[in-house]
């Protein structure tokens, strides 16, 4: 098992290492961040200076390498258009947007597990169809309009919740609720159809031969077999909320990682987009090296290193 | 007098299907004392399987069970409610073994835990003495070092040793009835054997009674009391074993004592029984058995026969008087090898190895695994040749490089003289194709069987469209398929059916040799009998060469004229088949062959161990 999570780790750093550089890279190409700091209309004598003054008239490997060794400090650069340090910016807003993740993947978990384990052990039932009913309109209504048609009932009709805005945990209610809703398709529809190959499997009816019914054949078990795909889906719907939060985030005018992501885009921000990109997939990584690992811990089979 | 411990009256399940109520299981009555065994033998959708889930109340949603009376001890199934049946019962007074050990446990839980966890949930044992009862019964049913073995997953043990797991948990409350519902059909044949005579020596040691379903006449007759031959969801005949499997009184286990290949016998022309199992909606008018049975008269069609008495305990549900026993078998058409000994050989492999290596990683040292290990071979034209192993012998691994569908590590594999390798396309397939073991699986379910059967003309673009129909047509002839099917699809023919396709279209580029991996071991006895007489059939009138894989030593005893035993990726004995199978030189083949369930010899030895064959 040791053997396995240490595996696991090295793979993970080794894609960090990769991601870190191919984002570097494509931001340093695509666009001219000299271009960016001095505006549209500078002379290209004061571009040229920028250049100079920055540094990016070095050869790109020599940028990274400053940037990655600069990173592993804890220091992400200077943001140009906040004229504060990177990292000062993000630790100010990465916990509102980890608030709004871990609250909106459990509201898919609470809404999509028990529903598809519903749905999958009454099949063809009136439940089932509901579930998937439910299921289907979610997948089809855009996240956008759920934000916009919730806050006219919940906040401007029935004034149950606030508006927009981050100050207290009930300001997180709506934005979570649009958000997790968006992966409970997925995530029901996995449960259940997880759930339905488990309960026609030879080992369950092992189980019924002992005398097992119900909720103890359910718990003890259908369920650990059952949920092992959907730990790893949950794992990279968990990444997902991180760059969800870019819309979310600016409908509700909560003051997290996305919208920040999306003013620096606006304001040609390298320094700080460059960092969030990386943020965002070091997420997905550490998310999928934690679901691997949970896995096997769920899984024998998958111990062996 | 010996306690009833089951005593079932005409129990029948109903299920619910699109074209009406199916009697899957029709009026079923037997009674079970204390120590006795009841093997209930029957092919594919006779209705044995639903019969063991209707005493265990695992019926699929669609079904429904009817019965006049159904007792287990003192209490009344069918009365019961399941939630009583499963906190009372279920694994304690009766318990139930499955067939298919790979899956039947549950694989993220220990042995340990799921071996318990029956008699700790009703409370019977705490969880140390259920520890020591589960060390207890993994000892007992020959596990080794069980101390060790208790907190291990099941993908740590073997195909037998799961089932031997599995037989310990069902023994673990010490149930007075224990079902076992084909337990050694997944497993090789040495391991049935052990199987089966753990499971004899423990029925008697404990004094449970056991119904063994099975379709195996060769596993009944040497591990039962009694017997009930199962057709279309009913109990045809039943009587002790010597009985009914020696001196059968119902046409269909005449029958199926003929399409049996016995390995002991003399070797004849299997009598295969006609046709398929008819399915009854509603009400049962008719025999049975009467639309494929070759001694049928109006008579069996007048009414539905009852129970008649053949002699004390032994039953039979025909009119007809009792039927001799045919006198003249068929011999099996043969077709000699064309100029034996002189001919060059047709496939000729030397020091044929295959390696399988598994790549090195930062993490892994790379390990390999000898599959097939410096084989000679060779087979002449028009002879049958049988390789025979278990599974892991490197057999199936074999065929593939013989196939061309994977590559020797080492040693050339020669066809007709050319090497394998340099045979491409349309020359290997005209020389050689296959027929897998799996007809359900084998054939495209979205194409019809027209086109199936062209699939390999139109692959390399031979013939014309009107030349491809007429080869199609020609072909499903000669393998006995009515012309009607080819606009079917595979959905809508029988086992026996597909395979026929199968061998049609490996037929259809008219090659020198087929290659036919396990070609009847997905298929029922009845017609199984007919495939092989479809094969001999072949080889005699178009001269065919089959390389023919299997486990079965019946298969190889019917139709192989030379035999070689492969174990652990070697040939350890090869020659005639005759003389392999009556008088074999090596250790390994005799296990093999002493593991081999033989209907004649379990009569032999029973009637001999048992004295009176009336079983009181």
């Amino acid at each position: 098992m040791l053997k396995y999570i240490l595996q696991r780790v090295a793979l993970a750093l080794a894609v960090a290492v990769v991601l870190s550089f191919v984002t570097f890279l494509l931001l340093n190409f695509a666009t001219d961040p000299a271009y960016a700091i001095a505006g549209e209309d500078a002379e290209p004598e004061v571009v040229e200076q920028i250049r100079k003054t920055y540094g990016f008239d070095r050869p790109v490997l020599v940028r990274y390498a400053e940037w990655a060794g600069g990173v592993l400090r804890g220091d992400f650069g200077e943001s140009y258009y906040w004229n504060k340090p990177v990292a000062e910016l993000v630790a100010d807003r990465a916990p509102v947007t980890l608030l709004l993740a871990v609250m909106s993947l459990s509201v898919t978990v609470v809404i999509a597990l028990p529903l598809g384990i519903v749905a999958a052990l009454n099949p063809n039932s009136a439940l089932d169809r509901m579930a998937l009913g439910i299921a289907v309109s979610a997948q089809a209504v855009p996240n956008f309009w759920l934000g916009l048609i919730m806050i006219i009932l919940f906040a401007v009709q029935w004034r149950l919740l606030p508006v927009s805005g981050d100050a207290t945990l009930m300001h997180f209610v709506l934005p979570s609720i649009v958000l997790g809703a968006s992966s409970v398709p997925a995530v029901m529809r996995l449960t259940r159809t997880g759930m339905l190959d488990v309960m026609e499997s030879d080992y369950i009816r092992t189980a019924r031969a002992k005398g097992f019914r119900g909720a103890a054949l359910v718990r003890r078990h259908a369920l650990r077999n059952a949920l092992l795909p959907v730990i790893s889906v949950l794992a990279v719907q968990l990444g997902a909320k991180f760059s969800g939060s870019v819309i979310t985030e600016t409908i509700f005018a909560i003051n997290g990682l996305g919208r920040l992501a999306l003013e620096s885009i606006l304001g040609s921000d390298i320094p700080t987009v460059q960092i969030l990109i990386f943020l965002f997939a070091i997420v997905f990584v550490a998310m999928n090296l934690l679901a691997d690992i949970l896995n096997a811990a769920l899984d024998p089979r998958l111990r062996i290193a | 007098m010996a306690e009833t411990v089951l005593d079932v009256e005409a129990l029948s399940v109903t299920l619910d299907t699109p074209s009406g109520p199916l009697a899957a299981v029709h009026h079923v009555s037997f009674a079970l004392e204390r120590g006795q065994s009841l093997g209930i033998v029957g092919e594919s959708g006779s209705g044995k399987s639903m019969t063991a889930l209707a005493l265990m109340n695992l019926l699929p949603r669609s079904a429904t069970r009817q019965a006049t009376r159904l007792r287990l001890l003192d209490h009344d199934l069918t009365a019961l409610p399941d939630r009583r049946f499963a906190q009372d019962l279920a694994g304690q007074r009766i318990g139930m073994i499955f067939q298919e050990p790979m899956t039947s446990l549950n694989p993220v839980y220990t042995i340990g835990r799921q071996l318990t966890e029956g008699v700790v949930r009703t409370g019977q044992m705490d969880a140390a003495a259920a520890r020591r009862r589960a060390l207890e019964m993994m000892a007992r049913v020959g596990l080794p070092d069980p101390a060790t073995r208790f907190d291990q997953y099941p993908h740590q043990f073997s195909g037998g040793q799961r089932q031997r797991v599995m037989i310990a948990m069902a023994l673990m409350a010490e149930p007075d009835v224990i079902i076992a519902d084909e337990p050694t059909t997944a497993l090789d044949v040495t391991v049935q054997a052990q199987i089966l005579r753990l499971m004899a020596d423990l029925q008697r040691d404990l004094g449970m009674a056991m119904i063994l379903i099975t379709h195996d006449l060769g596993v009944v007759a040497q591990t039962v009391d009694r017997v009930a031959v199962m057709y279309a969801g009913e109990f045809v005949e039943t009587g002790q074993v010597a009985q009914v499997l020696g001196a059968p009184r119902h046409p269909y286990t005449a029958a199926l004592l003929h399409a049996a290949p016995e390995p002991d016998g003399a070797r004849h022309r299997l009598a295969a029984i006609p046709g398929q199992i008819r399915p009854v909606y509603g009400q049962r008018s008719a025999c049975v058995f009467e639309n494929r049975c070759a001694h049928a008269t109006p008579d069996c069609r007048a009414g539905h026969p009852g129970l008649r008495a053949a002699a004390p305990g032994h039953a039979y549900r025909c009119v007809l008087p009792p039927q001799p026993r045919p006198a003249a078998v068929q011999p099996q058409p043969t077709g000699q090898p064309r100029d034996v000994g002189s001919a060059p050989p047709v496939i000729s492999l030397t020091g044929v190895s295959r390696v399988f290596a598994s790549r090195a990683t930062p993490f892994h040292r790379p390990h390999s695994l000898r599959a097939v290990d410096r084989v000679d071979l060779d087979v002449l034209p028009g002879e049958t040749f049988a390789l025979v192993g278990e599974s892991g012998s490197g057999k199936s691994t074999l065929a593939r490089m013989l196939l061309g569908l994977d590559t020797p590590s080492e040693g050339e594999i020669r066809i007709d003289g050319q090497p394998v390798s340099a045979l491409q396309g349309v020359d290997r397939a005209r020389r050689i194709q296959p027929v897998f073991q799996d007809p359900y699986s084998s054939l495209n379910p979205r194409r019809r069987i027209g086109e199936i059967i062209a699939q390999p003309m139109a692959l390399h673009g031979l013939g014309s469209a009107a030349e491809r129909s007429q080869a199609v047509e020609e072909v499903m002839a000669r393998v006995g398929l009515p012309e009607a099917f080819r606009h079917n699809y595979p959905n809508q023919l029988s086992g026996g059916q597909r395979q026929r396709v199968a061998i049609a279209r490996a037929l259809i580029l008219r090659p020198e040799i087929l290659v036919c991996d396990e070609p009847t071991s997905a298929l029922d006895v009845s017609v199984q009998a007919q495939i092989l007489n479809l094969l001999a059939d072949l080889k005699a009138e178009i001269g065919l060469t089959l390389f023919l894989i299997t486990h079965d030593i019946g298969v190889v005893h019917q139709i192989a004229d030379r035999v070689a035993v492969m174990q652990a990726g070697r040939i350890v004995e090869r020659g005639p088949a005759a003389r392999v199978l009556h008088s074999p030189a090596e250790a390994y083949t005799r296990t093999l062959l002493a593991a081999v369930p033989s209907i004649a010899r379990a009569l032999a030895t029973g009637a001999q161990e048992r004295g009176q064959p009336d079983g009181h």
